[in-house]
């Protein structure tokens, strides 16, 4: 750590990471967004997480597609995060601050309530299953028979 | 009536009355039901991998209903030498530009029954996720764009050759060489495979669609990639149009 580096550390208070929300309720698939502001913060990279809280495996990149965002040198700076709930359960969503040094900051979490939605099932899609080629097969069917009884 | 809608309208009577068009299109909606009912069954299905399910059916709709417009395609002008029934035909008071459009435009009545059979699969598996619709549109213009291209150059196999198989062969062939690099997972990351997926008219349309419908991007962010399959479709349009005179002939060859 070079001189400068130090004084800065000593000097700047220790940025803070603050969300707008505590708690959110979602249904599978809807989009949400949460809001953090990065206070007292030098040149960072703040990075969205979520964390399953019933031990479901989570796939980062189905939730958002931006996971990082820069954050510049300044007391505040507002960063809003879009993501898509893809999984039901309960989930906590929180930002982490890495900054060019020192030590990680994390921020509260925002707990995420997930209800299912069940909108494919086999009972809805056995009928179309069936249907369509029954209906395809007879018409065939149907044709060969008359190009017969005509020939 | 124009004389290239009389020609197809006969070659679509061939191909729906009295032809295989009903026996293809009622395997292909066999596919369709194994697929569809297999996603339906898969409890563990989740928001996304339901998106997934209607771009596989987007894909495999728009794959089968291509190799089976160019099946009928490469049978156009071989398969009527074959069977001895093209000097009647040209007999008829029609040129023979016509008759290449004709045939082209009876051929792809197979790849609109192949799309018209898909939306009921893509309306089951589409509910809820808002899917459905898109996909649609989606099919009917990027797989329409195939399959006028793939379709146009499986009619011009049909004219060089007199053997219906040989044009056959040549079609599928090219459809398994287009078709393959799709597969390939890793393919469209690296700079090469980037070209090859661009390039391709089967790997760019199957790119486009999934970054609309899995990607969640909009129509217009990967429009470059549709560069592939229009410029196939008007370039073989191009050519059947221009080498229409010398493809419809009795026999096959440059005489």
């Amino acid at each position: 750590m070079n001189l400068l580096s130090l004084i800065a550390t000593v000097v700047m208070a220790s940025p803070t990471i603050t969300m707008n929300q505590d708690q959110l309720t979602a249904q599978l698939g809807q989009t949400l967004t949460v809001e953090s502001v990065v206070s007292e913060s030098g040149p960072a990279i703040a990075h969205l997480n979520v964390v399953s809280l019933d031990g479901v495996y989570v796939d980062l990149e189905d939730w958002t597609q931006d996971v990082t965002q820069p954050v510049p040198a300044g007391r505040e700076t507002q960063l809003d995060w879009e993501f898509q709930a893809v999984n039901p359960g309960h989930f906590a969503v929180y930002v982490v601050l890495i900054p060019r040094s020192g030590a990680l900051v994390a921020g509260p979490p925002v707990h995420i309530t997930v209800s299912p939605r069940q909108t494919l099932d086999t009972g809805g899609a056995l009928p179309v299953a069936i249907a369509v080629p029954a209906l395809l097969g007879a018409a065939a069917l149907i044709g060969r028979l008359r190009r017969a009884a005509r020939a | 009536m124009t004389r290239w809608t009389v020609v197809a309208e006969q070659e679509s009577r061939d191909l729906w009355i009295g032809g295989r068009g009903p026996v293809l299109v009622f395997g292909f909606s066999v596919l369709l039901s194994a697929m569809t009912y297999l996603a339906a069954t898969n409890q563990a299905m989740n928001f996304l991998e339901q998106r997934e399910a209607v771009n596989l059916t987007v894909q495999v709709g728009l794959a089968v209903g291509v190799l089976l417009t160019v099946v009928v395609s490469a049978d156009a002008i071989s398969g009527e030498r074959e069977r001895g029934t093209f000097e009647a035909l040209l007999l008829t008071p029609v040129s023979r530009r016509a008759i290449v459009v004709g045939k082209l435009a009876a051929a792809m009545t197979m790849w609109l029954a192949c799309l018209a059979v898909t939306l009921p699969y893509l309306w089951v598996l589409g509910r809820g996720v808002a899917g459905a619709g898109q996909a649609a549109l989606l099919a009917l213009t990027v797989g329409t764009l195939v399959a006028v291209g793939l379709g146009g150059i499986g009619m011009l196999f049909s004219g060089w050759t007199n053997s219906n198989k040989t044009s056959l062969a040549g079609g599928l062939l090219l459809l398994l060489v287009l078709f393959a690099p799709t597969q390939l997972p890793a393919l469209p990351r690296t700079g090469f495979g980037q070209v090859l997926t661009r390039i391709n008219p089967i790997g760019s349309a199957l790119h486009y669609v999934s970054q609309i419908l899995v990607g969640r991007r909009g129509w217009t962010n990967d429009l470059s990639y549709l560069a592939a399959p229009v410029v196939v479709a008007l370039v073989v349009v191009a050519v059947l149009i221009a080498a229409g005179p010398r493809l419809v002939r009795l026999t096959a060859g440059l005489r």
